[in-house]
């Protein structure tokens, strides 16, 4: 008795080892029980506290860094040391989009941080001139990093980006950018009593952010190159969003970039877009020969920009006739043609005009109004 | 003598009976153990960095890659989140009244999720794969955390066919327990 008392000791002590320090993680895909996922994917009303956010992935975050400007240089090409602008910082590929298709106006804040223990990023200085010289102040491996929000509404994932001209600037204190996204608009579909509701496509709001900054060029990068154990430099994002509140869906935001909180308190760079390639630019581009898609609104002189830098635009004709002086506008400053008129009602207009020293050339895009 | 070694052996059925109670303590013992380990732990778990982008220094070597790759589309690029971002749990321990996660089927990708505390970056919660079109609702954590309010961190991480992660995206959410 005595034995098998000290027998069932060993058996309750071994009990209360087990319990007290063994913890078990259930597998990733191996949850059973509380953790149902349902493959319905219906639902039978629409539950505004449900968000539905496009957003990029890490994939769309990589940038480059281009000390010794090789990215100016391509194969089998020759640039002068004046062409090769080193020193700078492009994105891997691009803007990238975050998109709010929810069924209401959402506030998006986008969290920025520079990573990487033996960079230091370089944070505003007095003024913009100052910050980019600070970037070349020594022999360390400095990086000015920003991010360039979007000068157009981002209704897609294939809407153009076009620079608004700052480049808010990310160290490694994060750095948040507040935008106010509008609804979506959705329908609701009836299937056998089964209520389904979808956004319609391309009707959400959205911005997108690009990359950019500067990097000494005076510095060492070889240990961020180095097969074993580089050195790492790069950045963290994360995202938030929440129903904006109605003091945020009117608040009048920041001149020239759609949706972003006038409450934005991030140190900013003035950007200088690079000048453009032959070309029309209004948020969105189009060869000569061809189209651009204009929205019919009900509001009076939509104005469509036709930049062409340093060349004189001549001889404006909208279908074939000369424009009337009413319905166009040439600001010789900038170089820039608009486009002025009630677009309500308007249909297809092919408006052609000429670049003073192309002799003949004329230059045709198509405005197609929808 | 006989006698003495008699009292020495143990009974043949009582030995058996012993052996097999003692299994049996030891299976509910780790039953008891893997519910307890689940709702619970002792030790902290630190999760992995939150989405992000990589800097890489154009060299000689690479450059001619990465102006292929700059002209390249990327394949799961965006991922459509569609969740409620506001978490109740009524107590520790408990499963969520309210907590949704939906795998658009806008998307092309599983996915599962891992969430963590911002401040402590600890994971209180690594959840099954979810298939493009199918939904996880008020799920319990792995973790019990105190009556409170937390900020916590959704990551996301696409998965391949064969369940090898390609890429992440990270979502801030509020937690509250009790």
């Amino acid at each position: 008795m005595k034995k098998m008392r000290k027998q069932l000791t060993w058996i309750m002590a071994l009990m209360l080892i087990f319990a007290l320090n063994t913890s078990v993680f259930a597998a990733v895909g191996e949850d059973e029980g509380e953790d149902t996922v349902t493959g319905d994917g219906t639902t039978e009303y629409i539950d505004l506290e449900i968000y539905s956010v496009v957003l990029p992935t890490g994939k769309l975050l990589d940038f480059t860094l281009d000390p010794q400007g090789l990215l100016a240089i391509g194969l089998n090409e020759k640039a002068t040391l004046d062409e090769l602008k080193g020193g700078t910082i492009v994105p891997a590929n691009g803007a990238v989009k975050a998109i709010n298709n929810s069924a209401v106006d959402i506030a998006l804040s986008i969290e920025l941080t520079g990573t990487g223990e033996d960079v230091t990023f370089i944070e505003y200085g007095d003024d913009a001139e100052t910050t980019i010289a600070n970037v070349e102040a020594d022999d360390g491996n400095n990086v000015l990093l920003y991010a360039a929000p979007s000068a157009v509404n981002i209704v897609s994932t294939e809407t153009q980006y076009s620079a608004a001209g700052k480049g808010y600037i990310i160290t490694d204190d994060p750095s948040t950018l507040q935008f106010v996204l509008k609804a979506a608009e959705y329908e609701i579909e009836n299937n056998d009593g089964v209520y389904t509701a979808d956004a319609i496509d391309n009707t959400g709001s959205g911005t997108a952010i690009q990359l950019g900054g500067y990097v000494n060029t005076k510095a060492d990068w070889n240990d961020y190159v180095k097969e074993l154990e580089p050195s790492e430099v790069g950045i963290s994002v994360v995202f938030s969003y929440r129903k904006a509140t109605d003091d945020e869906s009117k608040d009048t935001g920041v001149t020239g970039i759609p949706g972003l909180l006038s409450s934005t308190d991030v140190p900013a760079l003035t950007l200088t877009p690079p000048a453009p390639e032959r070309g029309f630019i209004n948020g969105e581009s189009a060869t000569n020969g061809g189209t651009l898609t204009v929205t019919k609104s009900s509001n009076l002189n939509y104005d469509i920009d036709f930049n062409f830098a340093e060349k004189t635009i001549t001889d404006v004709r909208s279908n074939g006739s000369t424009l009337n002086a009413t319905f166009y506008e040439i600001n010789t400053t900038t170089n820039k043609l608009k486009i002025k008129g009630s677009w309500s009602s308007a249909g297809d207009k092919t408006i052609t005009f000429k670049l003073d020293d192309d002799g003949d050339t004329t230059y045709t895009v198509l405005l197609r109004f929808v | 003598m006989n006698e003495e070694r008699d009292a020495g052996r143990v009974n043949p059925f009582r030995k058996g009976l012993l052996t097999g109670g003692a299994a049996a303590l030891v299976i509910a013992a780790l039953a008891v153990a893997f519910h307890l380990g689940a709702g619970s732990r002792t030790t902290m778990i630190e999760a992995e960095p939150v989405a992000g982008g990589r800097g890489v220094v154009a060299v000689p070597e690479n450059v001619e890659e990465l102006r292929e790759k700059a002209q390249q589309p990327v394949e799961d690029g965006y991922y459509e989140t569609r969740m409620n971002v506001e978490w109740v749990f009524p107590g520790p321990g408990e499963p969520s009244s309210n907590a949704y996660v939906e795998n658009s089927t806008n998307n092309k990708r599983t996915v599962y999720f891992d969430l963590v505390l911002a401040d402590t970056n600890e994971l209180v919660y690594s959840s099954p794969f979810i298939p493009v079109g199918a939904k996880l609702e008020k799920f319990q954590l792995d973790a019990e955390i105190p009556r409170g309010e937390y900020k916590g961190i959704v990551t996301y991480h696409l998965v391949d066919d064969d369940y090898q992660e390609l890429t992440t995206v990270s979502v801030a959410v509020t937690l509250r327990v009790g």
